[in-house]
């Protein structure tokens, strides 16, 4: 337990420091400087800094709260669908482009497994979106999975965008207009709902 | 600048790079098999993964042309399909290792060539809106906000088919995700136009 913390402390740190002065400025040291650890402490937990960026995301997903995870009664399965997918972006956009875009340049060099599927998340958002469609608020009638995962490939792809223009479209917005598009979103009375 | 000398540079560094690899394939290599001098070579590209910008050229023509020449002419989804997977499938015939490089490139230059050029994109929304309106697909929903959906998956899709270095068919699993997404009517289609795509799905 003391060591998961400890590990997902350096993570968390480093993230803030890439944030702060960009990736190339930071080094080991300085990421165990913050810490207050050693380098062979470090060394224990990570195989380098670039092994960091791989956790660009688990260490978030790792953070969702447990009842996130529960449906209740009365819950508007599609604005929870949109936060779902809106965490991992906003996660993104909180680090700045400059460091997901590193995240890209290390993953397309060696892929880390930064943008693997979280197995939970998958299931509650499918269970979310075929809820949804029974409740006529996605009006797409396709398989709840495969309407799923375009969502996790365009979320891929808007965030890519995002990067490659330098920070500045609008991509929180514009994805939740475009999966809006794709997904038929209605209101409950079944009426689309025009963005 | 000598359009024919950056045409066989670039020819040159492609055919190289499939055959030695991009890390084995070094500028002398280029040079010595193109017969010019470093200087030279530095007067047409910046670098040795540039020329692989050039590996796009004409592919905007190539698909107007493409979505120009199709036929039948009202055969609508044949037309988005064009128009969302033709310059892919120059990508994908890159291969996961150079496509690796060129968005690598890309990455670092902060550049987005080729992908959503204006007129492509005009075309392929015009198809959409007419699809929708003869009852070709079923997803009637802002048919640009439609393209920026599917041109972003596709983004993504190719990412992740670069990272898993082509461990999934690109084209069966996009097209699955497409026709998931905009909800072709092939009876429809069919009964318009005499073309049958359920063959070519999935």
């Amino acid at each position: 337990m003391k060591r998961r913390k400890l590990k997902n402390e350096i993570i968390q740190k480093s993230l803030d420091l890439f944030r702060q002065r960009g990736y190339e400025a930071v080094s080991v040291q300085d990421i165990c400087d913050a810490c207050d650890i050693t380098k062979p402490t470090f060394y224990k937990y990570l195989a380098s800094k670039q092994t960091l960026l791989s956790y660009f995301f688990s260490s978030m997903a790792e953070a969702i709260p447990d009842d996130w995870y529960r449906i209740p009664e009365g819950t508007d399965c599609y604005q929870k669908i949109l936060d779902g997918y809106l965490m991992f972006m906003r996660h993104a956009c909180d680090l700045g482009p400059d460091l997901y875009n590193q995240v890209f340049i290390s993953n397309l060099e060696e892929y880390m497994g930064t943008f693997n599927d979280v197995p939970a998340f998958t299931d509650l958002m499918v269970d979310l979106i075929r809820e949804a469609q029974e409740c006529g608020q996605i009006g797409n009638p396709s398989d709840p999975k495969s309407l799923y995962k375009a969502g996790v490939g365009m979320s891929l792809g808007y965030g890519a965008y995002w990067c490659l223009d330098e920070g500045r479209c609008n991509i929180l917005e514009d994805f939740c207009r475009d999966l809006g598009a794709v997904f038929m979103h209605q209101d409950r009375a079944g009426k689309e709902v025009k963005a | 600048m000598n359009r024919k000398r950056l045409e066989q540079i670039v020819d040159t560094t492609l055919t190289m790079f499939r055959e030695k690899g991009f890390d084995k394939t070094s500028v002398m290599d280029i040079c010595n098999a193109c017969q010019i001098t470093k200087p030279t070579f530095y007067k047409y590209v910046n670098s040795k993964e540039e020329p692989l910008r050039h590996y796009y050229d004409g592919a905007l023509e190539a698909l107007l042309q493409a979505m120009d020449e199709h036929q039948p002419s009202n055969d609508y989804v044949g037309l988005i399909w064009i128009g969302l997977s033709m310059t892919a499938s120059r990508s994908i015939d890159l291969g996961p290792a150079l496509l690796s490089r060129y968005m690598i490139l890309n990455f670092h230059e902060h550049t987005i060539t080729a992908r959503y050029s204006a007129g492509g994109k005009q075309r392929t929304v015009e198809a959409i809106r007419l699809a929708q309106e003869t009852g070709q697909i079923r997803n009637t929903s802002d048919p640009e906000q439609l393209f920026m959906a599917l041109k972003n998956l596709s983004l993504g899709l190719t990412l992740k088919w670069i990272m898993t270095n082509g461990a999934f068919p690109f084209f069966r699993q996009y097209g699955r995700m497409v026709e998931d997404m905009i909800l072709p009517d092939y009876e429809a289609v069919y009964r318009q136009t005499g073309v049958d795509h359920r063959k070519k799905a999935g």
